[in-house]
C-alpha cells in the first residue's frame, strides 16, 4: 500500500462514503473539493476564523487543521446537513434567518454547527456561555448580538418560558 | 472673513455664535458649540451622519448653511433623548442591537425621529423611506428596522 | 474675495434691490444641496449669497384656470405632499418621489434643481413633456417668460444670465385624454443619480396618439425631448409593432457617454426597456 496515499471511510450527512487521499490532504479540502460540499467556508487556513468548522463524531473542529487521514471512520455534519433530510430547516437556522444574525452569510455554516454543538450538549446556556462557545468563530459582520439571539431564542429556558404562558 | 452673530437654539438651549457666510451648520456645530454627537461622515449630504432637525424637519447639517439656522430650533440625538430620560427609539436601537460600530447612530435616530413624528405607524416601506438619507455599512438595516417598528403606535399598545 | 456676504430678503422687492447693488457677484441659494456640495468642490466660490428660501412669492403652489404655478423655492418635499400637483402633474410628483433621499428632499427646492441644469436632473424631463415655462427674474427687476424647451442650453449651461432668477413654474393643465409616466433607473433605491430616466406624456383619443412628448435624462449633456421618437407616434394608432419600432429609434435617437453608471450600450438598452413600460403603463391610465 502506498504511504502517500489511504483509503479513508466517511458517513457524511448521514451519507457513508469512501474515499483515496493523500496522507497531506486537508479535510477541508475533501469537503470541499472533493465531495462538492461547499457550504463549508475556507476562510484563514490557519485556524483562526472558524469559518471553515465542520462536527466530526458530533464535536466541532476546523477543517482547515484537520487532515482527513485522521478522521478515518468519523461521522461528519458539515452546514448541508443540518436541515432535514425532507428539506425542513432546524430550529436554528430558522433562529438565525429571524433573529438578525446572518448578513453577508460567510461566517454562518460554521456558527450554525457551533451553536447546534452547544444546544445538544447545553440546552439552556447562560448568555456568557453562548459567547464563550461561539468564541471561535469570527463575525465581521453582525456584531455577535443577532447571533447570541438567535440561540438564545432556540434554549430549553425559552421554549419552557413559552410553553408556561400558553 | 466677515463675521454674522447669528443665535441657533441648540436641544432647547440658546447658543450665539459668530460665522462666516460660507460655514456650514455641520461645521459650527462641532468646531464652535462643541455638538459632537452630529457626525461628520462626507461632507456632501450622502451619508446621513450629520442628520439633525431643524424646526423638526430632518436635513443634512452639512448642506445647510450654518446662518441659514439662525433663530431656528435644531435638535441633535441629544435633545430627543437621554441618559437620565431617553427615548423609546434609544432603548429599542440598544434592545435591537441597531447600533455596532455607532456613527450612523445619531443621525439615524434622528431621521427615525422625524419619521415617527409624521407617521406614528410606518410601514416597513416608509421605514425605509424615512431613513433613506442614512447610511449604515455594519448591521446591514434588519436591526435598525425591527427597532423602528418595535417603537410604532402599533407595537407600543 | 474673502468677505463673503449673505443676505436674506423677505420679499422680491428687497431680492431686488439686493441683485441691483450687487449684480453680477450674486448667487442664489434655497436649500443649498447642489451649491455647497459645488462649494465644497470649488466649482463655485459664491462672493454674495440671496438666501432666497422665505421669500413668500416664491414659495406657494396656485392653481389657476388653465395652469399651475409651482413657486420656484418649492421644497421639493412640499412638491411630493402637494394635493394640487399630486392631481395636475402626477409624473413630475413622481420625479420629486425619485430625487435624492428624504433628507435631500426636505431641503432642496424646484427651482434649484432646474437651474442646476443636471443632465440628470429628475424634475427637467418630466417638465419638458408637460410643457412647462419658466417665469425669469432679470437683473433689472423685470420679469419675462419662457419655455423649458429652451431652457437648458449646453452641458450645466441655460438660459440664465448672471443676476437673473427663476421665480415661477408654470404648467398648463392636462386634459383628461393625456396620460403619462415617469421613470428613472438608478443605482440603488434612494440617493441615486440617474443612469437613465423618461418622461412621457400622451394625448391619445382611442388607440390613437394625437401627441406624443418624451423627454430623457442621462442620455444627453442637458435634459431632452426626444423629438425625432414624437414624431413616430404622432397621429398614429399605438399598436406592438409602432412600440417595438419607436423603442428600437428612440435608443439609437441620442448619443450617451459612457461613465461610471453607466455604458453608452447599456444606456440605450435601458432606453428601449424603458419606453415599452413607459408607454404600456400611460396607456393603462387611460384603459388602451
Amino acid at each position: 500500500m502506498d504511504k502517500n496515499n489511504h483509503i479513508i471511510q466517511l458517513i457524511v450527512n448521514r451519507e457513508p462514503t469512501t474515499l483515496l487521499v493523500a496522507s497531506n490532504e486537508l479535510l477541508i479540502n475533501v469537503i470541499r473539493d472533493r465531495l462538492g460540499l461547499t457550504g463549508t467556508k475556507y476562510g484563514c487556513g490557519t485556524g483562526q476564523c472558524a469559518a471553515c468548522t465542520v462536527l466530526v463524531n458530533g464535536q466541532p473542529v476546523l477543517g482547515c487543521l484537520t487532515l482527513a487521514v485522521s478522521v478515518d471512520g468519523a461521522e461528519i455534519v458539515t452546514a448541508e446537513g443540518v436541515a432535514a433530510p425532507d428539506g425542513s430547516l432546524d430550529p436554528i437556522q430558522d433562529a438565525f434567518i429571524g433573529n438578525a444574525a446572518i448578513q453577508c452569510g460567510f461566517c454562518t455554516p460554521g456558527m450554525i454547527l457551533v451553536s447546534k454543538n452547544l444546544l445538544e450538549s447545553s440546552p439552556t446556556p447562560s448568555e456568557d456561555e453562548i459567547r464563550e462557545h461561539i468564541k471561535g468563530n469570527l463575525c465581521r459582520c453582525t456584531g455577535y448580538n443577532g447571533i447570541v439571539k438567535a440561540i438564545k431564542s432556540c434554549t430549553s429556558e425559552k421554549k419552557r418560558t413559552e410553553l408556561s404562558t400558553l | 472673513m466677515k463675521q454674522y452673530p447669528i443665535k441657533i437654539i441648540v436641544n432647547g438651549k440658546s447658543r450665539e455664535i459668530s460665522v462666516t457666510a460660507d460655514e456650514t451648520l455641520l461645521d459650527t456645530l462641532r468646531s464652535k458649540l462643541d455638538v459632537f454627537e452630529v457626525k461628520n461622515g462626507c461632507e456632501q449630504g450622502d451619508c446621513g451622519a450629520c442628520t439633525v432637525l431643524i424646526e423638526g424637519i430632518a436635513v443634512n447639517s452639512c448642506l445647510t448653511l450654518a446662518i441659514q439656522a439662525d433663530g431656528k430650533e435644531v435638535t441633535t440625538v441629544k435633545g430627543i433623548g437621554t441618559d437620565e430620560n431617553p427615548h423609546p427609539l434609544q432603548e429599542s436601537f440598544h434592545k435591537y442591537g441597531a447600533s455596532q460600530c455607532g456613527f450612523c447612530t445619531p443621525g439615524m435616530i434622528t431621521s427615525a425621529k422625524a419619521l415617527l413624528d409624521e407617521n406614528p405607524n410606518p410601514s416597513l416601506n416608509e421605514i425605509k423611506n424615512g431613513i433613506s438619507g442614512n447610511f449604515c455599512r455594519c448591521t446591514g438595516y434588519t436591526k435598525i428596522f425591527d427597532a423602528i417598528e418595535s417603537v410604532t403606535n402599533e407595537n407600543q399598545s | 474675495m474673502n468677505h463673503k456676504e449673505y443676505f436674506k430678503p423677505n420679499n422680491t422687492q428687497e431680492l431686488g434691490q439686493l441683485v441691483k447693488e450687487f449684480g453680477s457677484k450674486v448667487t442664489f441659494i434655497a436649500g443649498g444641496t447642489d451649491l455647497i456640495p459645488q462649494m465644497r468642490d470649488e466649482v463655485k466660490s459664491p462672493e454674495v449669497f440671496i438666501d432666497i428660501s422665505e421669500i413668500d412669492e416664491l414659495l406657494s403652489i396656485v392653481e389657476e384656470d388653465d395652469v399651475i404655478s409651482i413657486g420656484a423655492a418649492t421644497k421639493i418635499s412640499e412638491v411630493t405632499s402637494s394635493f394640487i400637483l399630486i392631481t395636475h402633474c402626477p409624473i413630475l410628483v413622481s420625479a420629486a418621489e425619485q430625487l435624492g433621499n428624504i433628507l435631500t428632499r426636505n431641503r432642496a427646492t424646484i427651482g434649484g434643481n432646474i437651474a442646476n441644469a443636471s443632465p440628470c436632473s429628475d424634475t427637467a424631463p418630466p417638465l419638458l413633456t408637460l410643457n412647462a415655462s419658466l417665469v425669469i427674474r432679470d437683473i433689472k427687476g423685470e420679469v419675462k417668460t419662457q419655455s423649458i424647451n429652451d431652457f437648458f442650453l449646453s452641458y450645466k449651461k441655460t438660459a440664465l444670465q448672471q443676476g437673473e432668477l427663476i421665480t415661477q413654474i408654470l404648467i398648463p393643465k392636462k386634459s383628461e385624454k393625456q396620460c403619462g409616466s415617469f421613470v428613472k433607473i438608478g443605482q440603488r433605491n434612494s440617493a441615486a443619480i440617474s443612469v437613465v430616466s423618461m418622461a412621457m406624456m400622451l394625448d391619445m383619443d382611442s388607440g390613437h396618439c394625437r401627441q406624443a412628448k418624451i423627454a430623457m435624462g442621462g442620455m444627453a449633456p442637458i435634459p431632452i425631448r426626444a423629438l425625432k421618437t414624437e414624431q413616430l407616434l404622432k397621429n398614429n394608432t399605438i399598436n406592438e409593432a409602432l412600440i417595438e419600432s419607436s423603442a428600437h429609434h428612440l435608443a439609437q435617437e441620442f448619443l450617451p457617454i459612457s461613465d461610471i453608471r453607466g455604458s453608452e450600450e447599456y444606456r440605450r438598452h435601458l432606453t428601449a426597456v424603458l419606453f415599452k413600460r413607459s408607454i404600456n403603463n400611460s396607456l393603462k391610465q387611460q384603459g388602451e
